[in-house]
């Protein structure tokens, strides 16, 4: 009888803290900023993650090594590695091409300025689900981290901040199902969206292209997609990724496309944050002493579509 | 004894989900040891402490690592009220059991992340391919993950205790 009780308040008491905690967690769905209690924490835990992040890195670095030991494999890596570093420059200045043909037919352009605010930090954990795409930098609100702030690495766009602690932030990456970020198709400089699509049948991440085209669209698997400075979260003309695969149906807005994430999520270390204005009033040059790890990134500015 | 063996298995639990598992989070699936633990040691200790330990420890997670707050500790909740159904009976101690009401709760954890994420605007693809593809597989693991914890705590530390229990 007593034993029956018991589980009974047990269950009872189980149904009030789900209830409790659930409230919690639509409370807390959203971005925002971190608790003292949390920044506390977050303060104690830091240094520990970091250092954990950076063995992680070292025997999941040893295990790729161990397969990919011949001369051809490090020729390869090493290649992919300048390849990677030649194909942003040459984004870069194709970007930079273009836009000064632009500035030249409008001057209203003259006046754009570039982003060079930043904070780097490094990846000190990602969410413990495969459903949400959530990552912890070890930079937060302390370093002049905010909400909603762009974070990049030398590849391209990794996705924007949702939470701030005091040194800590997370950041939702565009490769997360529920993000949509505006683009623009490089060569064509038609506008459109994509979203991150989580596709168990081919057990892969990848990011779609969901609006905005229409069925005549000029859009051919190569294609490289930028950000398009429209909404003022993302700075215009960082590389997203790279068109995999169109299909085409018979509605107007009808086109659609697979693109493949320009950023290896899989091997994300450090990461740079966007302290300026995204819509590209950046105050110009001005950085933190010990902020700038040297990344090389330096955007096209103007922001302004 | 028994006290630190729950510390000590928490302890790894928390290391594996954040630090190690969390470095091949994308090939698809992974397993949740906080979650097999929490089966463990419901069956040990009983559901009430376990769900204790679980939701704080869940908080802990979500606030570090998740997307809102509290999200782990309902699912740890879930897990330990399943796990205490063993505390006390014949099958407490069977590894096989304490693994199939792991793998039952990261069933239902799984299924309770897919419809957040259908809820909150997510495109998931198709629910077959995400069974068999993701969700079984973890379930499996985390399964396995409970089978053997279960095994090593029966086998160093809970069983001295059970004797002294019977002893006194």
């Amino acid at each position: 009888m007593r034993n029956g009780s018991f589980k009974k308040n047990l269950l009872i008491s189980a149904l009030i803290a789900t209830v409790l905690l659930a409230a919690l967690v639509i409370v807390t769905w959203n971005g925002r900023t971190a608790t003292w209690f949390e920044n506390v924490v977050g303060r104690v835990l830091t240094p520990v993650q970091s250092l954990a992040a950076k063995a992680s890195n070292s025997i999941s670095d040893f295990f790729r090594e161990l397969f990919n030991t011949t001369d051809a494999d490090l020729e390869n890596e090493r290649l992919r590695s300048e390849l990677a570093l030649y194909d942003r420059t040459r984004l870069e200045l194709e970007e930079l091409r273009l836009e000064n043909e632009r500035l030249r037919e409008l001057m209203n352009y003259a006046n754009a300025l570039s982003m060079d605010e930043y904070v780097t930090a490094g990846v000190i954990g990602s969410s413990t689900d495969v459903w949400f795409d959530v990552f912890t930098l070890n930079a937060g609100s302390s370093q002049g981290v905010k909400l909603d702030m762009p974070v990049i690495c030398a590849e391209g766009l990794i996705g924007r901040v949702t939470e701030v602690g005091a040194t800590r932030c997370k950041v939702t990456a565009v490769i997360d199902p529920g993000v949509a970020v505006p683009v623009m198709i490089e060569r064509t400089r038609d506008n459109c969206m994509v979203r991150g699509i989580l596709d168990a049948s081919s057990g892969g991440r990848y990011i779609e292209l969901y609006y905005m085209l229409s069925d005549g669209a000029d859009l051919v698997p190569g294609d490289v997609l930028i950000t398009s400075g429209i909404g003022g979260v993302y700075p215009k003309g960082i590389k997203v990724g790279t068109v995999a695969e169109v299909m085409r149906g018979n509605g107007i807005k009808d086109v659609n496309a697979i693109i493949t994430p320009s950023v290896d999520f899989n091997h994300i270390e450090e990461a740079m944050i966007l302290t300026g204005d995204a819509s590209g009033s950046g105050t110009g040059t001005e950085r933190s002493p010990g902020q700038d790890a040297g990344f090389g990134w330096e955007p096209n500015g103007a922001g302004v579509d | 004894m028994r006290r630190y063996a729950a510390i000590i298995a928490v302890g790894a639990a928390f290391i594996l989900d954040t630090m190690v598992f969390g470095a091949f989070n994308r090939v698809g699936f992974r397993p949740e040891a906080m979650m097999a633990v929490v089966v463990s040691l419901a069956a040990f200790i009983g559901a009430l402490p376990a769900a204790a330990t679980g939701v704080v420890m869940g908080l802990l997670i979500d606030s570090l690592l998740n997307a809102g707050l509290g999200l782990n500790s309902i699912f740890m909740l879930i897990a330990a009220l399943g796990g205490g159904a063993l505390h006390n009976s014949q099958y407490g101690n069977n590894p096989m059991i304490a693994a199939l009401i792991a793998a039952l709760a990261m069933l239902v954890k799984e299924h309770i992340m897919l419809l957040v994420s259908v809820f909150t605007g997510r495109n998931i693809g198709h629910y077959v391919a995400l069974l068999l593809r993701h969700i079984l597989p973890s379930m499996l693991l985390t399964g396995g993950i409970c089978a053997l914890v279960h095994r090593i705590l029966r086998a160093t530390l809970f069983k001295v205790t059970w004797h002294s229990d019977v002893e006194n």
